[in-house]
């Protein structure tokens, strides 16, 4: 079991040789060069994944700036619409105020004028029947002349301002 | 069907069966040598070189079957090798990773590269002679199946370990020039004659690296063997169908641990290679 | 005692005390490794293998002994 047996040394030099030969040749190479490739792989199929997130960040961030950038423009247009809104408001209230004042001034010109037309109207009808009256009082027909100093009696001794011009006050 | 069987039923089941295999008497008269089986007779006769006799015996085939499947397997992964691996590549590409990173890259510091092909190589020879071990192949006597292991020859082994100590040397005797390198095995410090008696010790020592490198090995796979053959023998000695029995369940425990014995074995051999190329490149005391 | 009887008992001594001291060698060599590895589990890969290179140094003791009581058996006279 244990005499030397150079044979066995011989045999087992060459076998191992050929098993070192054939190892090195057809397997250790190829598959440190295919683990070596897939690392490779893996590494850059992760810097390609760290690349996109990258990206992705980027673009969200993007994305975020735009949109707060497009909150503020809408903020700032409803500002601007709202106080167009207020200017527009007041100057709508001011030019129905102003119309309103005008239709009123108006009204009162017209009043004022048919206050005078009705003034104008009455002092000739008092004048009328004054000389009406003073005629039926003298019996006969007074001269151009007693008529205007008979109308200018009695309107003298009217007060106008009591039948209209009191309301303008 | 088995899991309604209660417990107990099962017990007495085995039971009878012990105590049927204990009544029918062993018939066997076959003696089982031990020794024997580790004895090599020349298979095919070949002429003598001088003093080397190159006959092809039991322990000659068991290298070439080893090569063989070496080969057979370097080459299918050569031939198949692609990005996506199969499990077969994957397989290989795991032995692969444990002999360059487990082993070589763990122990080595420099020159994993350039030795890595030797190391790698020695684990997969190695680690596939073990295995093969323990495969039983029709070499035993008259031709029966038995087993038997490259690895379980001390001769096969010492040349092996020849390998891990011619490499040594020439590793550092090439990194460190061959005055350096002797030099380095004498402490710096000590004084003259102490020097060369450190230097002689430590030229012993790496002879006992090589004894202990090549013995480990066979002496392993050995006893591993005779273990089993033992317990073949015993039951052919106790001539019971019981003892058979009991001794078959005792020796496929014992098979299971040859299995990681073989593993392990292979691991130690390169890795212990890899401790010594790699001491001797990297010199320093 | 006839020769062969005392080889015969030289082998089994030589086996059976041979194995005493390798075995606590290996017994404390593995749990030492293995403290360590609870200890430090980052650095079980390096635990590992420096444990299996001492189990290859200390078993090569038992191995001795193993090749001893070999020799004993088959080889001496």
């Amino acid at each position: 079991m244990l005499n030397t047996q150079w044979g066995l040394m011989v045999w087992t030099l060459i076998t191992f040789g050929i098993s070192v030969a054939v190892l090195w040749k057809y397997a250790f190479g190829p598959l440190q060069r295919i683990i070596d490739q897939r690392r490779a792989q893996i590494g850059e199929s992760m810097e390609a994944a760290e690349a996109a997130r990258a990206e992705a960040a980027r673009l969200l961030e993007e994305y975020k700036q735009t949109l707060a950038k497009v909150r503020a423009e809408a903020e700032e247009i409803l500002e601007r619409s709202h106080k167009a809104g207020d200017s527009a408001k007041a100057e709508i209230l001011a030019e129905a105020k102003q119309q309103a004042e005008r239709t009123v001034d108006k009204a009162r010109a017209q009043i004022e004028r048919d206050t005078r037309a009705a003034l104008l109207e009455i002092k000739q009808q008092v004048a009328d029947l004054t000389l009406l009256a003073a005629e039926k009082v003298a019996g006969k027909s007074l001269t151009d002349a007693d008529h205007e100093r008979l109308i200018q009696q009695a309107l003298a001794e009217l007060d106008f301002d009591e039948l209209g011009m009191g309301s303008k006050g | 069907m088995l899991k309604r069987v209660p417990r107990w039923a099962k017990l007495i089941g085995v039971v009878v069966v012990l105590v049927g295999l204990a009544l029918i008497p062993g018939r066997a008269k076959q003696q089982l040598e031990v020794a024997k089986e580790f004895e090599l007779t020349p298979i095919v006769k070949l002429p003598h070189v001088g003093p080397v006799d190159l006959s092809i015996n039991k322990a000659v085939v068991y290298l070439w079957i080893a090569t063989a499947v070496i080969a057979v397997a370097a080459l299918v992964i050569n031939r198949t090798l692609k990005a996506r691996p199969g499990r077969f590549q994957l397989a290989m590409e795991g032995l692969f990773e444990l002999a360059r990173n487990g082993i070589v890259g763990s122990v080595m510091k420099s020159g994993a590269d350039t030795w890595f092909p030797y190391i790698g190589a020695a684990f997969v020879f190695v680690l596939v002679s073990n295995v093969i071990g323990l495969v039983p192949l029709p070499f035993a006597e008259h031709n029966q199946l038995g087993f038997y292991a490259a690895t379980a020859n001390l001769y096969v082994t010492l040349t092996l370990a020849l390998f891990t100590f011619a490499f040594t040397h020439y590793a550092g005797i090439k990194k460190n020039g061959p005055v350096h390198y002797f030099k380095n095995w004498m402490p710096k410090g000590a004084p003259p004659v102490l020097r060369e008696f450190i230097f002689v010790i430590h030229g012993v020592s790496e002879i006992f690296r090589l004894v202990s490198l090549s013995v480990r090995l066979f002496a392993n796979m050995v006893a591993g063997h005779a273990i089993l053959a033992v317990f073949f023998a015993m039951a052919l000695i106790f001539q019971s169908y019981l003892a058979a029995a009991i001794l078959q369940g005792g020796s496929a425990m014992i098979y299971l641990f040859e299995i990681f014995v073989a593993v392990i074995q292979a691991f130690i051999f390169a890795i212990l290679s890899a401790v010594y190329i790699g001491g001797a490149l990297e010199q320093e005391h | 005692m006839d020769a062969s009887a005392a080889k015969l008992l030289g082998a089994g001594l030589s086996m059976g005390l041979g194995a005493i001291g390798p075995g606590v060698g290996l017994g404390i060599l593995i749990g030492k490794a293995l403290e360590g590895i609870a200890r430090q589990p980052e650095v079980s890969g390096d635990i590992r293998t420096n444990m299996f290179i001492g189990i290859g140094v200390t078993e090569a003791v038992a191995l001795y002994a193993f090749v001893v009581a070999l020799i004993l058996i088959f080889v001496a006279k």
